[in-house]
């Protein structure tokens, strides 16, 4: 396959909607059985085309703007954020010789564009001119950034470990016993991730029940789906990521690579709605002193232990 | 908090999640329901049904209902004098109409199991149209008013008898 | 028509309003910033509060209410002696027993009527069902303004089956409107005892463990109410907190053991309190008051006495006035109800719980951060009907 019909098709935009679609599925599904209800039912065979329905209804609604928005930027800043996550979707390996791009510099890219999200999301609170998305924006920047750097620090005791930054060679370099070395790095990356794209119980930038939606409170209709795909998929880029730095990504026994990794990649997303059905939000401050009294602390202390046992070991 | 707890809730949390994992593999709750409806229990408090032929017209029902969503409607003829309308949108379908309700053994206004009822489009004039009308009102009358014929046929032969009477009497 | 209201000694303040024209809002001028946190919000139901926030901090809040006010009080002196529980009962749906036997045993007693046995029985089984329905949702509601929805839901299925007990005793799930003055409305047949017994079994052997495994001493919703929105015993007292809002702060007050109505004076149960006074304890009292109300209605059944259940209740009452509280799932509910010798209830006041509460709650608000606003605003366990009737 050429490269652009990958970008196009299969790793690319087309495929990402589909994923957004079912992704979606899938959450309502999963939180429905743990509530002990049916979920989706009507539309299509287990409603299966529940989301895709939601997402036509939102796609037909009518084009917003408040009056005192900044209307240039209120309505760029989902397509920027949009670009910007859909571009780490292109360095990713799904398989052995599906990805659309490979550089020498594959984790730093992607490392680097998910460190461009906080400024996007606060313009999208601060066009927004109301004051529940202006505090939602607040927020998310206070967040993401608190956050995003035990994301860096466990993504780099990877890199410091396989001595390279390509994704494709660190899949090729990773075995169990690298597995076990990268156990801490893996716990806080998750953990991290969780931060960053602001997933419960760290959903605190959106939290409905005090502000509002947060930045998202003055979107509505296709702006609206496509600042929340782009979080999805945010969401979805990390959580490949961490499948290629820590699971091994596309390698296992039988089955073909892409299968394998969609498996690890399912298993993470059932550990993150279950998390949702049973972790109570915590507030700002709470997150702030966990993020740089206890999670920035131990990525230092990991990495320290990486590059001890990359010392001594290898 | 003690340094201690504070390190503890990580796993605490973890624990908590593993347990709520228990939940999907539970049986569900959800009775999927709309295609094949539902039977409601004995005296479900539902649409009224309004048996004219035994109203007997004393309107308790309508000084009972807490909303005045009854009306007594005349019939022209003596009993029932009136019969009861219901207007089915301002009713709160609370039952107190037929606590009051005097016939016996059978309660002329009642409560059904009927629960099903859709006004479409819900505009006002349709609203204001959906009314529990009684049933059977028209032979209700006719058999009233058949009734009213022969008692009257009845006073008039009697009064005729009478009459009669009363001339042989003068006549004696 | 305004010097009048001047010379009667009112003084009513107009809020400035500013109409903010132009580019820019102002949003990073001004230092308090007055949140409307309320009447289109996704947690705070038909109310408004306003919020002012100094950057995370809580400097004020003040509660605007009104937005469903029906006059319920008003419109009982429309009514009969027995069709005013239509209205009695629509203060708040959670839990309509309680005010509908608090009604009734006001009106008996200005009447002088003795109401049978079983009557009174079936009243606490009802009330006790009523209670148990609105702590579910109270239960739900409370861990549900920390985003997690889990608790709700496993709460409706619970609360199903005690709707489905009533549905078959009274025809309707809700707005039952079971309970006049002179007794209950129907008769309690073995069906509905059947559905009760299957409704609390279901309550005690599959949703208390269940919820308790997960949602009771759950650390993180520890870090977020433990120590948030205290209040001390003599604070509670000097505010006038209600119901398990003061029961939490140490206070055994409980209208159920003080002043016993119906049959609780037969049945054996414990007032649970906590001594905290926090959010957290808030939570766990209803927790525990869940399971103290399964077993009364175990001990109701078991007790049920033979005989009528409803007496004939005179159309026409006597003069007279009568005041009663009864304990309501939210706290002490009470009737002051005047009757003038009419078909119908001259005046009644209703004493709401949740007023209290929601008028106690700018005091506990006061150095709170934003994120705690809901967290004590659903702890103090409000009903939005019962605030403004």
């Amino acid at each position: 396959m050429e490269a652009w019909l990958k970008a196009l098709f299969f790793p690319g935009f087309l495929f990402l909607l589909v994923v957004f679609l079912m992704i979606f599925y899938f959450e309502r599904k999963i939180l429905a059985d743990v509530h002990l209800r049916t979920g989706p039912y009507y539309v299509g065979k287990w409603g299966i085309l529940q989301t895709t329905a939601d997402v036509f209804k939102l796609l037909q609604k009518e084009f917003i703007i408040q009056r005192r928005a900044n209307k240039l930027l209120f309505s760029l800043i989902p397509f920027v954020a949009f670009l910007l996550v859909v571009a780490l979707i292109a360095f990713i390996p799904f398989s052995e010789n599906l990805w659309v791009v490979s550089t020498s510099f594959d984790l730093l890219i992607i490392l680097a564009l998910v460190t461009g999200m906080p400024p996007v999301f606060f313009y999208a609170g601060w066009a927004s001119k109301s004051k529940y998305s202006f505090i939602g924006g607040l927020r998310v920047v206070n967040q993401m950034i608190s956050g995003e750097i035990p994301l860096w620090l466990s993504a780099l005791s990877v890199a410091v470990f396989f001595g390279t930054l390509n994704n494709l060679e660190i899949v090729k370099e990773s075995s169990f016993l690298s597995f076990l070395v990268l156990l801490p790095a893996f716990l806080i990356f998750i953990t991290s991730t969780l931060i960053v794209t602001d997933r419960p119980p760290f959903d605190i930038p959106e939290a409905e029940q005090e502000v509002v939606y947060g930045f998202l409170t003055e979107f509505g209709g296709f702006n609206y789906a496509i600042l929340v795909l782009s979080k999805l998929v945010e969401l979805f880029a990390l959580y490949c990521v961490a499948v290629i730095l820590f699971l091994g990504g596309f390698k296992g026994p039988v089955l073909p690579g892409i299968v394998w990794f969609f498996i690890k990649i399912a298993f993470l997303y059932l550990f993150t709605f279950v998390v949702r059905a049973s972790t109570p939000r915590i507030r700002m401050d709470q997150l702030l002193r966990f993020c740089w009294k206890v999670l920035t602390p131990l990525a230092l202390l990991n990495l320290a232990f990486v590059i001890l046992i990359k010392m001594f070991l290898f | 908090m003690e340094i201690k707890e504070a390190l503890m809730v990580p796993f605490e949390a973890t624990k908590k999640v593993i347990r709520v994992t228990k939940a999907l593999f539970a049986p569900k709750a959800t009775e999927v329901w709309w295609d094949k409806g539902v039977k409601r229990e004995l005296h479900y408090r539902g649409k009224h049904i309004i048996k004219a032929e035994l109203c007997i017209g004393c309107s308790m029902c309508a000084r009972a209902c807490p909303v005045n969503c009854i009306e007594m409607v005349p019939t022209g003829v003596k009993k029932p004098r009136a019969v009861p309308k219901v207007r089915g949108n301002e009713c709160i379908f609370c039952g107190l109409c037929e606590d009051a309700c005097p016939t016996k053994p059978e309660k002329a206004i009642k409560l059904t199991d009927n629960y099903s009822m859709i006004v479409e489009p819900g505009t006002w004039d349709n609203l204001y149209q959906f009314v529990f009308e009684p049933e059977g009102l028209e032979e209700a009358i006719e058999k009233a008013k058949k009734m009213e014929e022969m008692i009257e046929k009845k006073k008039r032969e009697a009064l005729k008898k009478k009459q009669l009477e009363d001339k042989k009497g003068e006549e004696k | 028509m305004g010097s009048s209201i001047a010379t009667a000694g009112y003084t009513f303040v107009v809020e400035e309003t500013k109409e903010v024209v132009g580019e820019d809002l102002g949003l990073l001028q001004e230092k308090l910033l007055q949140l409307n946190w309320g009447v289109q919000h996704p947690a705070s139901g038909p109310m408004r509060l306003k919020v002012w926030v100094d950057g995370d901090e809580v400097v004020k809040v003040d509660p605007d209410i009104g937005y469903v006010l029906r006059l319920l009080e008003k419109l009982v002196e429309y009514r009969t002696w027995i069709n005013a529980i239509v209205n009695v009962e629509r203060a708040c749906f959670m839990d309509d027993f309680g005010t509908m036997t608090g009604y009734s045993i006001a009106a008996e007693k200005i009447a002088g009527v003795e109401v049978p046995k079983k009557a009174d029985y079936v009243r606490t089984i009802l009330c006790e069902g009523g209670r148990i329905v609105s702590h579910l949702i109270g239960l739900g509601s409370f861990v549900g303004v920390m985003g997690v929805h889990t608790p709700m839901q496993w709460a409706l299925i619970a609360r199903e089956k005690f709707l489905d007990a009533f549905e078959t005793f009274s025809g309707q799930r809700i707005a039952t409107s079971s309970i006049v003055p002179g007794g209950v409305r129907y008769e309690p047949t073995g069906k509905f005892i059947e559905k009760m017994v299957v409704a609390v079994d279901y309550l005690e052997k599959e949703f208390i463990p269940r919820y308790e495994e997960v949602f009771v001493d759950n650390p993180t919703l520890k870090i977020r109410s433990v120590g948030v929105g205290k209040v001390s015993k003599e604070k509670a007292i000097e505010i006038g907190l209600a119901g398990p809002a003061l029961r939490a702060s140490g206070v055994a007050s409980d209208i159920r053991k003080d002043y016993p109505y119906a049959a609780y004076g037969e049945l054996d149960f414990k007032v649970i309190t906590k001594e905290e006074g926090d959010s957290y304890a808030r939570y766990l009292v209803i927790w525990e008051e869940l399971k103290e109300s399964a077993k009364i209605i175990r001990q109701a059944i078991e007790g049920l006495p033979e005989g009528d259940y409803r007496t004939k209740f005179p159309i026409k009452v006597p003069q007279g006035e009568a005041y009663v509280n009864v304990e309501w799932a939210r706290g002490c509910f009470g009737f002051h109800l005047v009757s003038e010798g009419g078909t119908g209830p001259y005046r009644l006041k209703m004493r709401a719980p949740s007023f209290a509460n929601l008028w106690a709650m700018p005091e506990i608000m006061k150095n709170v951060k934003l994120a705690d606003v809901p967290v004590i605003f659903a702890s103090l366990y409000m009903c939005h009907g019962d605030i403004d009737r």
